[in-house]
Order: C-alpha cells, then sequence, then structure tokens
C-alpha cells in the first residue's frame, strides 16, 4: 500500500511536469509575423530601445536625463506619435532618465514599471510627468502578455518581490514576431536569471539577446545563456565607460558560443528588422 | 552642496546633483555605510581647517632662520 501511494506521487509528479513542459512547446503562436525594427538608440552608457511594428510603436527605457531630446526626436523621425507601451525596466537614471521626456511629448497608452521606487530627483520627475498625463502604472506579472500590432511580448521578469540590488528588480520580456524572437533584460542579474531558468527555462530561447546591464559580470551566466542560446547578442554601453562595461569575461563568453555581438559603444544605433522569418541588420 | 546616490557601479558611486546630472565618484570617499538612495551632504569644516592654518603656520614660521 505504502508503496503504491509512492508510486502515484512519482506517476502524479511526472503528469505535472511533462503537463508544463507540453505546455511551453505548443503555446500557440498567435503573432502573425510581418515586419517589426528594433531599435537599440546609442544613448551612451544606458538602455533605451524603440521598437515599432506598422503603425505600433513601443519604448523599453529612455537613456539618461539628458538623453530625453534625443529618444523624444528619435521617435518623432520614425513617424510615431503615440506609444502603446512605455516600459521602464528599473528606476537607475541610466534607464528611466529619460522618460519623463517622453511621457510629456507622446500619447502613452500603458506605462510598465516594477514596484520598485528610487530616491531620485530624476524618478520623481518620472512619476510626476505619469501623474500629468493622467496615467497609472501597471505592474508587471510574469506571464501576461500584450499585443503589439499583431508581435508579442511576455513578461519574464521579475520573478520576486524583494532584492538587494535594484537591477533585479529590472523588468524582462520576450517579444515574438512570427518566428523571430528577442529577450530584453535591462539590468536582470545572475539571482534573476536563475529565476527565469527555474520558471520559465522553455520559454527563454530567442533569436536576439540584449545582454543584461551592459554586458557586467553581474549577469549573463553561462547557463541563461545556454537556455536562450541566441544567434545575435546586443550590447548598449558607453564608450569608453569608467565601470569597464561590457566586461571581458562576458565578450569571451559569446564569443565561445559563437554569438554575433552588436555593441553601441562601436556601432552607435543598431536597427535590427525581423519581418516574421528572418532577422537582418 | 548635496547630491543623491543613484547606484554604484563596480567602485564607484554614481550620484545625481541638484540639477539633475549624474557623475561618477570613488565609493571610497563616501561612507562605508552609504547606500543607493541615501542624500549626502558635503561641507566645508571651517574650524578644523583654520586650526590647522593655524598649526602649519606657527611651524612654518618657526622654521626660518633668524639672520
Amino acid at each position: 500500500m505504502k508503496r503504491n501511494k509512492k508510486l502515484y506521487t512519482i506517476v502524479v509528479i511526472a503528469f505535472v511536469l511533462l503537463s508544463m513542459v507540453y505546455q511551453h512547446i505548443t503555446e500557440p503562436d498567435t503573432s502573425d509575423g510581418g515586419f517589426l525594427e528594433v531599435h537599440f538608440l546609442d544613448v551612451g552608457q544606458a538602455d533605451s530601445i524603440f521598437i515599432k511594428k506598422g503603425s505600433e510603436a513601443m519604448l523599453i527605457d529612455a537613456g539618461n536625463n539628458k538623453d530625453g531630446k534625443f529618444v523624444v526626436d528619435y521617435i518623432r523621425k520614425q513617424g510615431i506619435e503615440n506609444l502603446k507601451y512605455v516600459i521602464g525596466t528599473h528606476p537607475h537614471a541610466d534607464h528611466i532618465g529619460g522618460l519623463d521626456d517622453v511621457i510629456d511629448n507622446f500619447q502613452v497608452e500603458k506605462v510598465i514599471m516594477p514596484n520598485k521606487m528610487a530616491n531620485t530627483r530624476t524618478f520623481e520627475e518620472v512619476l510626476d510627468s505619469i501623474a500629468d498625463k493622467g496615467l497609472k502604472i501597471t505592474r508587471p506579472r510574469v506571464g501576461d502578455k500584450y499585443d503589439l500590432n499583431g508581435a508579442q511580448f511576455t513578461i519574464l521578469a521579475p520573478n520576486g518581490e524583494n532584492y538587494s540590488s535594484t537591477n533585479d528588480y529590472s523588468i524582462v520580456v520576450k517579444l515574438v514576431n512570427g518566428s523571430n524572437s528577442f529577450i530584453f533584460t535591462g539590468d536582470a542579474e545572475a539571482l534573476s536569471e536563475r529565476e527565469m531558468l527555474e520558471n520559465n527555462r522553455w520559454a527563454l530561447k530567442a533569436d536576439v539577446l540584449k545582454v543584461g546591464h551592459h554586458g557586467s559580470v553581474t549577469s549573463t551566466i553561462p547557463e541563461f545563456l545556454e537556455a536562450v542560446n541566441p544567434r545575435l547578442a546586443v550590447i548598449s554601453s558607453g564608450e569608453g565607460n569608467t565601470y569597464g562595461h561590457p566586461h571581458k569575461e562576458i565578450i569571451e563568453l559569446l564569443e565561445e558560443n559563437k554569438i554575433e555581438i552588436l555593441r553601441t559603444d562601436i556601432l552607435g544605433t543598431i536597427v535590427i528588422m525581423a519581418d516574421g522569418e528572418n532577422i537582418a541588420y | 552642496m548635496r547630491f543623491t546616490i543613484d547606484r554604484f557601479e563596480g567602485e564607484y558611486a554614481l550620484v545625481e546633483l541638484g540639477s539633475g546630472h549624474i557623475l561618477d565618484i570613488p565609493k571610497a570617499i563616501l561612507p562605508p555605510e552609504a547606500k543607493e538612495g541615501d542624500i549626502v551632504s558635503l561641507r566645508i569644516e571651517e574650524e578644523e581647517t583654520e586650526e590647522r592654518r593655524r598649526r602649519i603656520q606657527r611651524k612654518f614660521d618657526s622654521l626660518f632662520s633668524k639672520d
């Protein structure tokens, strides 16, 4: 009887595990393909990513305070007046610095930010801009999906509520357009990467990885890179920055894995086109 | 002079000045307990500065040859 119970438990666990894997593999791909552009803006030692599909667009981070005008002008030049989503990955100044200018200058439908505040004027200015526009902040929930004109992104992190490093609150999203996929990591560090591996390992595979935390050794653990298994790695960092980003250990890890590296500190703004089947830049 | 600690990167602290500009300063010049979000003020220690100036001046004056 005892043995049967044990066997029963094993069978149940195996079934649950299998159905979890099955669910991920067979998750319906509702993305319709079509032309998607992903722009990694050259905002120096900071992040700002503009994404456009047809008439719909979104922004992930907006560089430092001083980059606000550049980001606003750049988006205008793309013929965009509406941003369906604005994501502030986490409240450090090199990610949310220019967000107040963006929110002031465009029609924004949804602002997504993690439940982590900063004590800077820079952060306060973003909150003031959000309030002035009568917007509310949407919290990221792992698994939540959002549509961008037929492309779709899913929230992969943060998976927890309390981190000692603000970077680990970073919102991580996976964007899928037809058979093309991108992962944008903000500054998520090893701890958040381990949580993503635990909760969503089979969803991490992507063609393009925005390397976490400007290529710092705090991020991109080998196991995470293996799960994403990207063809292209994009690093957003400033030429000659004080902190040595990207760190040589990360460059070596990417090279060992034969992943092509695109760096904003070398190339300036990088634009990747994804037509639903092929990726070009 | 006041600034807010935005974040730390390696051996540096990135601090936000009143103007909103961000500056790198070595972590070593901050109190060891300083953390993200802290507002730090710098001030000139006038009394201590004057005391030291007087002390060094005395030593300096006493070291001139008297001829």
